[in-house]
């Protein structure tokens, strides 16, 4: 959401214009006007510079960004082999429930994304959960760790997984002017607004052979 | 009762005198400037966001770049060198003891003084915001690449924003003692606009003209901005300002005083 400060701020700044060059002001308030801002540009980027800066978000690895644009999602690491740390996704939740019922509700509402179930190779009467997502990233940050996981529950028979509540992830940055881009070598034109989000995919790890029922159509296989 | 003068004014002094009378008379456009600048960077961000419904999220990101005042500062410089050369600021130098010659280099002065600070100011106007920015918003949600720029690349940037305020006010100058010398401004318009169109017109196909046009369409645009050594270009804009400058003072160096 838009903070109140980017609306008050310029409005402040439009009467300050007004005032500052018209006719009708004196040559004193125009001298004092003129002093008080260009204190105010000097002393910001004196701050500016003074700032600590360590918890500002770093630029992702080009191998991270490169990924993100690429857009493509594969997941068979997890689905497949089982491997949790690949550069390709990001488990972003993990989720693990006692099944002790006859039978399985999967009550499943978060459309669009796929959905793998699977049979372990043994009966040990659990069922896990596995979200992960593909890498993003917004004006060249890496935001995949900041996207929530669905929400996931098991209670009375009946395994619900949701979205998560609407979030919003917001990023700032500070592309350099075209002066800048212009002279200096390492000027990056990026910091660009480029913004690239990946794509989720769940995976539910179910006790050998549990009889299940589902909401939504699905494919089950066994682990290989 | 003589009407000598008591002493003699030598022609610096006179420059002088009316530079600051022309700083004093325009004070408002400093600060116009300054604060039109700061309106600019504080009516951002830019805002570009993508949602992703399955994930239930939307993501925003929020540009803070200084392009628009820039951009905006180089219009303004160069339209108000273009007023500058309107009959209602020449004939305040007729207060003064004043030729054409020293009339156009007080106002060129006064440019100048414009030029420098609009592009110092024009660098610095985003970093009162960046400030707040990082005051009002979580850490984390700021990149910290060009958050802060190197002093030495800060100078760089700063230099070229002057250097193309330059060029933008000399524009401006040349296109406004144009408007002053009416016979002038015939000749450029059949000169630089009737003749080529005329030419095309008659022949499209002529290799002169296609060999012209098509050199001016390789090198024209790149030749301030595909520049990459700041010391060429500064060379190429203060030549560049240079003429026109003094393209605008032979233009009006021969007006009447009134005209």
């Amino acid at each position: 959401m838009t903070s109140p400060v980017w609306i008050l701020l310029p409005l402040c700044l439009f009467f300050l214009t007004t005032l500052l060059s018209s006719d009708f002001t004196s040559l004193r308030v125009k001298k004092w006007g003129c002093g008080a801002l260009c204190l105010l540009l000097s002393g910001s980027a004196v701050l500016l510079y003074a700032v600590p800066k360590d918890r500002l978000a770093e630029q992702a690895p080009l191998a991270v960004q490169a990924a993100s644009a690429s857009g493509e999602a594969d997941f068979s690491d997890l689905i497949d082999g089982g491997r949790e740390d690949s550069e390709k996704f990001y488990v972003n939740g993990k989720w693990e429930f006692s099944c002790t019922g006859e039978t399985l509700n999967l009550q499943i509402s978060v459309g669009g994304e796929p959905v793998y179930v699977r049979y372990k190779k043994a009966d040990d009467k659990k069922a896990e959960v596995i979200s992960c997502v593909t890498p993003s990233t917004a004006g060249g940050c890496d935001i995949t760790r900041q996207i929530r996981p669905p929400t996931a529950e098991l209670s009375g028979g009946a395994l619900r997984i949701a979205p998560p509540p609407f979030y919003t992830l917001e990023k700032e940055i500070f592309p350099y002017d075209f002066t800048l881009r212009q002279f200096c070598k390492n000027a990056r034109d990026g910091s660009s607004d480029s913004l690239f989000l990946g794509s989720g995919a769940l995976l539910i790890r179910l006790p050998r052979d549990l009889p299940i029922s589902s909401n939504l159509p699905v494919d089950i296989a066994y682990e290989k | 009762m003589s009407l000598l003068p008591s002493h003699e004014y030598s022609a610096f002094h006179l420059l002088k005198a009316q530079w600051l009378y022309k700083m004093k008379a325009n004070f408002g456009v400093f600060a116009g400037i300054l604060s039109l600048q700061l309106l600019l960077s504080a009516s951002q961000p830019n805002r570009s966001s993508s949602s992703r419904s399955p994930l239930n999220m939307e993501a925003v990101v929020a540009s803070y770049g200084g392009d628009a005042v820039l951009v905006c500062t180089l219009l303004l410089v160069g339209v108000f060198s273009f007023l500058m050369t309107m009959k209602k600021f020449r004939y305040r130098d007729f207060t003064f003891v004043t030729t054409r010659l020293s009339s156009n280099l007080s106002t060129i002065g006064f440019l100048l003084t414009l030029c420098v600070f609009g592009g110092l100011s024009a660098s610095l106007s985003s970093m009162p915001v960046r400030l707040l920015a990082y005051f009002i918003k979580a850490p984390s949600s700021l990149s910290a690449s060009g958050f802060t720029v190197p002093p030495l690349d800060w100078l760089t940037g700063a230099a070229a924003a002057v250097l193309y305020c330059l060029l933008a006010s000399g524009v401006g100058f040349l296109i406004g003692s144009f408007f002053q010398n009416p016979p002038a401004l015939l000749l450029f318009f059949c000169l630089a606009v009737l003749l080529p169109a005329s030419v095309y017109w008659l022949s499209p196909d002529l290799s002169l003209f296609a060999a012209a046009s098509s050199f001016l369409d390789r090198h024209l645009p790149g030749f301030f901005s595909g520049e990459k050594s700041l010391w060429l270009f500064a060379a190429k804009t203060l030549a560049a300002s240079a003429i026109l400058y003094a393209g605008g003072i032979l233009l009006t160096g021969r007006l009447e005083v009134t005209r």
